[in-house]
């Protein structure tokens, strides 16, 4: 039987019920429970764990168990029972199979009468969730407490809570041939592009997958793959800033289950910003702001630059600095390039070991790290303390903007390559290659590197330097008006 | 509620500003002002290059007429468009030697900053590498099409500007008077031989033909400002270096480079990196430029060809570069005036002047009903 075919119910109880039965194969979590609803067959079919006993016993059983009329039509009688005995806002009234069954996976209990085609969905969810939690990656000083969480009907909620305005749309979407995921496209009917909403919509309507368990499956999909390093669709556990992006005509892309919620389009230069930059003084803003670009040129280029200036450049350094590398370099057995290539994937391997570790061994596992990196490598003079600095510092610099982790990571191990193997012109072919991938990169008709390149100093007032409220309230700025954008509200030439 | 069309539309041609390009002139003609030498400079002094560079300023105003009627004339038509209009078959021959001019000048660039590499960085280092790798990230640059490298350049812009401010920075307080010795006091050849050096190596006349006819923004005016901006630019440095150094620099072969050698700054010991990274990022911007623009030669030649002749045109030009570097008598033509000259003399005067004169001679034929030029083709085309 195909779960896919549009079938209509049955106006036999022992039909509809044969169906679901053979469709589950007895699966253990479907109930049924066969009533009697004023003198006709009834069932009421649940899957366990979805729903909310409770409800159900309160809203459906009891009111239908009480209520009584003399009416003989099993059709009057179920559309009696719709508009006077249940007691429950959120039902549907079906009558395909496949429907039905999606609203059953969805936490609906059904209603099925003999001698009735209609089968009555009424929403009793009730599954067990975690609660909503302070952000684990997005932390702030001072924004909100709150982060998605798994269910999307809470985060739907904590969406609309903050836009109270009817022009705000969720349009739902499912997804995945088994998991049947609900996807939930999230976006300001006026404000967002029109065109970038089709776009978006078409994208994921044409994943053909089995399953979709969290937001990596679908960001693929919504972003340029394939030789291109960085991100153009962005993940956000905050509901706020997921609000602060609808409102400049963004999508948001919610997926069933997973506490991220995807931000489509995205630009580079979103990656260094935050919502404490919103909450703070400008100044200080753009204080943090130049920080987190500084920290990701270290991350990306220092010890690609190390290697370069201690094997063809000294001269870049002063001298004081130098003798004390050159100390410091005697003594190892390695050459500059593998020590930092070393370093580099020993850090690797430590954190990814961290990330993955069972908590209770976490503290075991930095102990030893710490110390074998720290201070045996060191002192046994397998390591250049010089040397060591500089991935410390790298490695710091590489989660001020956690964003880039994943790029950063891996170019930069390929920088060190370069500068050890070419030195700095070579470095130079590298950090090219990666402006190359940056500005050839456009997110839905939106140049990736925008507003930087294409330059355009009205969109710049919250790049570097974050512009006061009173500036970026007077207008609100559009995605779509970046400048070289090809979306369907831009009116053509810089603004 | 207004129904959304769920179809995808066709992706849009690429949208460039005029002042993006007029960024990129910037960045791939700074190539000259670091490459700028006495050696191969016809005998003239370094001091001489600030006239030069005032002539230059001249030539280009005038030699850019041509091409700014014929852009009046056919509004969003690149040069290549325009011969094809005029000439139909013809056109071909144009085309390809458009390629030839593309590929000589970027393998003139790479051969020049191979011998930079071999000659000064790092004698040990493998010209084949340098070739192969140089050349190999331009292609992959260009391979991402105008759009990109222009953006790029954009922002490499930055890179050159900072480098230059500071190289003048750290030169500015050296400079003394001394150092300079009167002008005229040589013949004005000289100067006329350093002026058309600069000219015959500048691809200002190039981008204008190709590329800012399908620019939004001020094309002409921009133009102006651009030749202004970037003479100054020019002139201060030279200007710095020749009062650092004086005569000095008239015996070394990249004398801006031992200008900024020389110029000792707190932080870092010289500032040769800086001027290395200016050079590469100029130069990778100059190659993507001329790979980009040597492949719509090819598909203006066969509209059958795509991208890639991006990678055979890399390979020669790689190749090319090499057997300057290693054959003296190929560095006497491409480093002096023999065969730069007269190609830019073809390629971006005589051409467009025969253009104009086709128009001309069109539109006399056909009298004053008919408009010279028919049909348009998408800006898509020439922008990649």
């Amino acid at each position: 039987m195909k779960l896919t075919e549009h079938r209509m119910a049955s106006i036999s109880l022992e039909e509809n019920l044969q169906y679901f039965t053979e469709t589950f194969d007895g699966s253990a979590d479907l109930v049924i429970r066969r009533l009697k609803v004023c003198g006709f067959e009834g069932a009421l079919i649940t899957l366990e764990g979805l729903i909310d006993k409770l409800t159900i016993a309160q809203s459906i059983l009891n009111p239908i168990l009480a209520f009584h009329t003399e009416e003989t039509d099993p059709v009057k009688v179920f559309s009696l029972l719709q508009s006077e005995a249940l007691s429950i806002s959120d039902y549907k009234v079906v009558t395909e199979y496949t429907v039905a069954m999606n609203l059953l996976f969805n936490g609906f209990s059904l209603l099925l009468l003999d001698g009735c085609i209609q089968i009555l969905a009424a929403g009793v969810q009730g599954f067990q969730f975690r609660s909503i939690n302070e952000p684990q990656n997005e932390t702030t000083q001072s924004g909100s407490r709150e982060s998605f969480v798994e269910p999307y009907l809470i985060n739907m909620s904590m969406i609309r809570r903050r836009i109270r305005d009817p022009r705000l749309k969720f349009e739902r979407l499912t997804l995945g041939k088994r998991s049947n995921t609900n996807i939930l496209l999230c976006y300001l009917r006026d404000v967002a592009s029109e065109e970038l909403v089709s776009s978006i919509r078409n994208k994921i309507k044409s994943i053909n997958m089995d399953t979709i368990l969290a937001s990596g499956y679908i960001a693929p999909f919504l972003q340029k793959s394939g030789g291109f390093f960085f991100r153009s669709a962005s993940r956000c556990e905050r509901p706020d800033t997921v609000c602060g992006k609808i409102g400049e005509g963004r999508i948001a892309v919610i997926i069933d289950g997973t506490p991220n919620v995807l931000i489509v389009p995205h630009l580079f230069v979103e990656n260094f910003q935050s919502f404490d930059d919103y909450n703070n003084r400008p100044f200080f803003a753009f204080f943090i702001r130049i920080l987190k670009y500084f920290a990701f040129f270290i991350a990306l280029f220092l010890p690609g630059f190390y290697v370069a200036a201690t094997a063809y450049h000294p001269e870049l350094l002063p001298q004081p600095l130098l003798l004390k590398i050159a100390q410091s370099e005697a003594t190892t057995p390695f050459p500059a390039m593998l020590e930092v290539l070393l370093i580099h994937i020993i850090y690797e391997i430590m954190r990814e070991a961290g990330l993955r570790v069972p908590r209770p061994l976490a503290q075991a596992v930095s102990i030893v790290s710490a110390l074998v990196i720290g201070d045996t490598a060191v002192s046994s003079g397998l390591i250049g303390a010089p040397t060591l600095m500089v991935v410390a510092i790298t490695a710091t610099a590489s989660y001020v903007a956690p964003n880039l982790y994943e790029p950063v990571a891996v170019i930069r191990l390929v920088m060190i390559f370069i500068g050890g193997w070419m030195g700095f012109w070579g470095l130079m072919l590298g950090v090219f290659i990666v402006l190359v991938n940056i500005c050839s990169e456009t997110s839905y008709g939106i140049p990736f590197s925008a507003p930087i390149s294409p330059y355009n100093k009205r969109s710049m007032r919250d790049v570097f330097r974050r512009a006061t409220w009173k500036k970026l309230g007077k207008e609100n700025m559009k995605v779509q008006d970046m400048p070289g954008s090809k979306l369907n509200h831009l009116s053509g030439g810089k603004k | 509620m207004k129904q959304w069309d769920n179809t995808e539309k066709k992706a849009a041609p690429p949208i460039l500003y005029s002042s993006q390009v007029y960024i990129t002139m910037f960045v791939s003609q700074s190539l000259l002002l670091l490459t700028m030498n006495t050696v191969y400079g016809g005998g003239a002094r370094m001091q001489d290059f600030i006239i030069s560079v005032g002539i230059v300023f001249l030539l280009n105003l005038v030699s850019v007429i041509p091409s700014a009627i014929l852009m009046k004339l056919y509004p969003g038509k690149s040069i290549l468009e325009i011969a094809k209009t005029r000439m139909g078959r013809f056109a071909v021959i144009i085309n390809g030697f458009y390629l030839f001019y593309f590929i000589i000048m970027a393998s003139y660039y790479l051969s020049f900053f191979e011998l930079f590499l071999s000659n000064v960085l790092d004698p040990k280092v493998s010209l084949i590498l340098v070739s192969i790798s140089v050349i190999g990230v331009s292609a992959y640059a260009a391979w991402q099409g105008i759009e990109a490298v222009v953006r790029v350049a954009e922002l490499i812009a930055c890179i050159l500007v900072f480098g230059f401010v500071f190289l003048l920075l750290a030169l500015l307080p050296k400079v003394e008077s001394i150092e300079f010795l009167p002008f005229f006091e040589n013949n004005f050849s000289s100067y006329m031989t350093g002026a058309l050096l600069l000219f015959s190596r500048s691809d200002a006349l190039s981008m204008f033909g190709i590329l800012i006819p399908h620019t939004k923004g001020k094309k002409t005016t921009g133009f102006l400002v651009w030749n202004l901006a970037f003479y100054v630019l020019f002139t201060l440095v030279l200007i710095a270096c020749v009062g650092t150094m004086g005569g000095y620099l008239d015996h070394w072969l990249f004398p801006v480079y031992s200008a900024s050698a020389f110029a000792q700054t707190g932080l870092l010991q010289s500032m040769d990196a800086l001027f290395v990274a200016m050079w590469i990022c100029g130069l990778l911007i100059k190659l993507s430029m001329d790979l980009s623009f040597g492949s719509l030669c090819c598909r203006h030649i066969s509209h059958r060809v795509k991208k890639w002749p991006i990678f055979p045109m890399a390979g020669i030009i790689g190749f090319l570069s090499l057997l300057i570097c290693y054959f003296q008598n190929m560095q006497s033509i491409f480093f002096s005036l023999q065969l730069l000259f007269p190609v830019l003399l073809l390629g971006w005067i005589f051409i467009p002047v025969l253009l104009l004169i086709l128009h001309f001679l069109v539109k006399n034929k056909a009298g004053k009903g008919e408009k010279p030029h028919e049909g348009t083709e998408t800006s898509a085309k020439t922008t990649g």
